[in-house]
């Protein structure tokens, strides 16, 4: 909170008149921040639940997979065989900025999906759950990039508003107050200024035509 | 470079068959342990667990989120199947946006 007692003079009249000026335009760009940000985020909530839900059912199929394959030739066996694997999706990731949040991009290739464990005992179990978890990699990558994208987003949003809620309750018109009250405090002051100058007036002007006798001594 | 799994024994055995690596963990401590890890280390582009451990260490996989661009981190379901449609998230854009979706 700004310090707010400013003495009623012209200078600081002026001064607070620019600061306010200034926290007005802050408080513009602000809002003009919040509403991009929130933009940007509408457009990724549904994609992200869509997605979230594309996972939940490629992960259970993957799941059903891997219990089938284990039933089939034990998960000691497969552990075994999983450390064969010669595959591995290939993840291109880069991050760009959205006023300012770090928002991923990921690129995921779907690998070409080939025999890799043999036709031996269970090993087409464990190809097939290869294949399956495979098949999910792409999506955990896109919810990945949603996901976080919306997490960052909707936190950034959250800030944003407070500050702009900060501005338009509690600086905006605290500082527009200030400023009224220094209006008023020289406004008064110029009346009284105003009046003393008449006073003055008129006794010089009594002064000059008249008794100079009487009040010589007073003017000037 | 690429994915990195922090799961269960399960997860982790099927995404090995992928050629994707991780980690088995038993609890959330080990859990935060490894992530912290992980995150520390660097090098991993996204790391994958599972809703159930990171309902576990909801403040740890917040700070990832947050913490930097890099490694994003990402909630799979686990083998119990998927939970509740992450409420968190619905509640914090009801929050920041000020409408229900």
């Amino acid at each position: 909170m700004p310090e707010m007692n400013y003495t009623p003079t012209q200078r600081n009249y002026l001064e607070i008149q620019r600061t306010l000026k200034r926290v007005q335009q802050g408080h513009d760009l602000l809002e003009k921040k919040r509403q991009i940000l929130v933009s940007e985020l509408m457009t990724r909530v549904e994609a992200a639940r869509r997605i979230k839900e594309q996972v939940n059912e490629a992960m259970q199929k993957a799941y059903r997979a891997e219990r089938r394959a284990a039933a089939r030739c034990g998960l000691s066996e497969m552990a075994r065989l999983s450390f064969a694997a010669r595959t591995e999706p290939s993840l291109s990731v880069t991050s760009h900025s959205v006023m300012g949040v770090p928002v991923p991009r990921i690129d995921c290739k779907p690998q070409k999906i080939s025999l890799q464990f043999g036709l031996m005992a269970g090993a087409s179990h464990v190809d097939q759950v290869m294949e399956r978890f495979l098949e999910a990699a792409p999506l955990v990558a896109e919810l990945a990039e949603v996901d976080n994208a919306v997490f960052r987003l909707a936190r950034e949003v959250q800030r944003t508003r407070r500050r702009v809620n900060a501005l338009e309750k509690s600086y905006i018109p605290q500082y527009k107050k200030v400023l009224k009250y220094i209006e008023e405090a020289l406004a008064e002051r110029r009346r009284e200024e105003f009046i003393v100058l008449r006073k003055v007036k008129s006794k010089r002007q009594a002064l000059m035509s008249g008794k100079p006798g009487k009040a010589s001594f007073s003017a000037r | 470079m690429g994915f990195y799994v922090v799961a269960d024994e399960d997860t982790v055995a099927g995404f090995r068959c992928a050629g994707i690596p991780g980690v088995v963990v038993e609890g959330p401590s080990e859990a935060a342990e490894e992530l912290e890890r992980l995150r520390q280390e660097g090098g991993q582009d996204i790391l994958i667990t599972t809703e159930q451990i990171a309902n576990s260490i909801r403040d740890i996989v917040q700070d990832i989120r947050y913490g930097g661009a890099f490694p994003l981190i990402v909630e799979i379901p686990g083998p119990e199947g998927p939970g509740e449609a992450s409420p968190s998230l619905m509640k914090m854009i009801r929050e920041a946006v000020g409408i229900r979706l």
